[in-house]
């Protein structure tokens, strides 16, 4: 335990001496709350979204996946195949610490990377842009917590299979911008035409952008278990 | 009894043969050198020793301990320096030696271990920002850290400049003054001889010869040197007769003996003792450098 708590620490040192990382995961929504909210009409009620605005509903749920995507599928993978590439996981494979340790430390820092984002995001929306938070804040919580996972998850998969940081930032973009667009980031993924429509809804980053969506809108849970 | 043995190793890339039945031991609170060229199998056997490689056949046991049964156990009780193992750049010297204190069941207090190296006016250095020696300074002291046994020595001088290598067999010998048996990986001939108390010479994947420096210079051939021109005639018996005296070769005037470390020594009182001087006296020391070339078959330089 003293342990993965040092390593904990230390990668979280190490991620936050690494500059451009963290500030683009803390900028990023940010700059697209504040982008979107300025779009004509963003802020007007909308007929597909049920009467609500744009930015109420769509855009925040759209910036948490877009986050915590880039975080699990680009910015971790990276991470790990840079340490296997210059040698940092033979020093540690030669030392009693079980992989499991690194592995669990990159998550947890990565998630907590992910959790300080959007909350930054939601306090920042609902202060300046007047973006309503969270209707359903448990579910929502819920959700976002569910989503992240499977995009840790999908990432730790690539960085063990990539050899090179090189190879790793190429993978993880090949499937993370067809994840994004089936999830229904550009469109709304009930607008994609028809076949596309069921594959995204069934596709982990589109079955998490619509539970967020509807968490963020109010939904009860009833309302947002699909299926 | 010894604290590394390694017996019949085996191990296969496709066709190729990386290692041949790689028998050897080490005795604790030694020196050992594993000397050979890049490619004769010296870095995969010592992976299989430290459990990060598996060979096809044959049995080694590190301190009681089978390396691919036992790697936990194994890990505490060695302490590695990897020839191409790395820290995360942005990483602070004193970080390093934290975290790695916190992966050890009984670790040593990692802030003496920084000055005892050296290290202490680096501790708020990150590692990327460190001189080659420095990286090996810190990569011994995180070798060390966890009280290890044995500790393994992969290429430690390679890149360094000719001072810092000094400085560093320094170093190799105080960690076996700690009384850590060292197994040191190298291809330097003048790092082995001055260093190690016994040596396993690879060649092509095999074990061409163990000793201690001294008995593989012995078994390659005479140790000195010594040519001269004799002011007076004297016979060949005579120099046979000589206390070291192994082989003499004459060329025209010249003489050229062969023999122990300590011919010299004899040459001289025995020439003084007949009134001869030797001529243009010069003595040569014949170092590992030609024992590993005569063991490993190798066609001499000269």
């Amino acid at each position: 335990m003293g342990a993965l708590l040092k390593m904990t620490q230390i990668e979280t040192k190490l991620l936050l001496r690494d500059p451009a990382t963290a500030i683009m995961v803390v900028a990023l929504p940010l700059f697209l709350m504040t982008i979107f909210s300025l779009m004509p009409g963003f802020n007007e009620p909308f007929d597909g979204f049920g009467g609500e605005s744009v930015v109420d509903t769509f855009i925040p749920g759209v910036t948490t996946v877009v986050v915590l995507s880039v975080l699990g599928l680009s910015v971790m993978p990276v991470y790990l195949a840079t340490y296997r590439e210059r040698g940092v996981l033979r020093r540690l494979a030669v030392s009693p610490a079980s992989p499991w340790l690194l592995l669990a430390a990159q998550l947890l820092v990565n998630a907590m990377l992910a959790i300080a984002g959007v909350a930054l995001m939601t306090l920042f929306a609902a202060l300046f842009l007047d973006v309503s938070p969270p209707g359903n804040p448990g579910g929502f919580a819920l959700a976002f917590l569910l989503a992240t996972s499977t995009a840790l998850a999908i990432g730790t998969l690539i960085g063990s299979l990539a050899s090179n940081s090189k190879s790793a930032t190429a993978i993880g973009l090949a499937v993370l911008f067809p994840l994004l667009f089936l999830a229904g980031v550009w469109s709304p993924v009930d607008m994609l035409p028809g076949t596309l429509s069921t594959i995204g809804a069934a596709t982990p980053l589109g079955a998490g952008l619509a539970a967020i969506r509807a968490t963020w809108a109010g939904a009860p849970r009833s309302q947002y278990t699909c299926c | 009894m010894p604290i590394i043995e390694v017996e019949g190793l085996t191990k296969r890339y496709g066709d190729h043969t990386a290692l041949r039945d790689v028998s050897f031991s080490v005795e604790e609170g030694q020196i050992f050198g594993v000397l050979g060229r890049n490619g004769a199998g010296k870095t995969t056997t010592v992976e299989c020793i430290e459990g990060l490689r598996r060979a096809d056949s044959g049995r080694i046991s590190v301190n009681g301990l089978d390396p691919t049964r036992h790697s936990a156990e194994l890990s505490s009780t060695l302490g590695v320096q990897l020839q191409d193992g790395a820290l995360p750049d942005n990483m602070k010297v004193w970080e390093a030696l934290d975290l790695y204190s916190s992966l050890y069941p009984t670790p040593l207090n990692w802030r003496e271990l920084l000055e005892e190296w050296g290290l202490a006016e680096k501790r708020n250095a990150r590692f990327g920002k460190l001189s080659g020696g420095q990286k090996q300074r810190l990569f011994i002291a995180l070798a060390l850290v966890g009280d290890p046994r044995v500790a393994i020595l992969d290429e430690l001088t390679t890149g360094l400049d000719p001072q810092a290598r000094r400085d560093t067999w320094s170093l190799v010998e105080r960690i076996r003054d700690r009384g850590v048996t060292v197994l040191l990986i190298t291809h330097f001939m003048d790092e082995a001889e001055r260093l190690c108390d016994r040596i396993a010479v690879f060649d092509k994947g095999t074990v061409a010869a163990v000793g201690s420096p001294d008995e593989l210079m012995g078994r390659a051939g005479p140790r000195q040197r010594v040519s001269f021109v004799p002011s007076l005639p004297i016979s060949d018996e005579d120099l046979n007769g000589l206390l070291g005296v192994e082989a003499v070769v004459r060329d025209g005037d010249q003489v050229t003996l062969h023999g122990s470390s300590d011919l010299l020594q004899a040459v001289t009182t025995s020439l003084a003792r007949r009134e001869i001087v030797p001529v243009g006296l010069s003595v040569e020391n014949t170092g590992l450098e030609e024992a590993f070339l005569a063991l490993t078959g190798e066609e001499r330089s000269r």
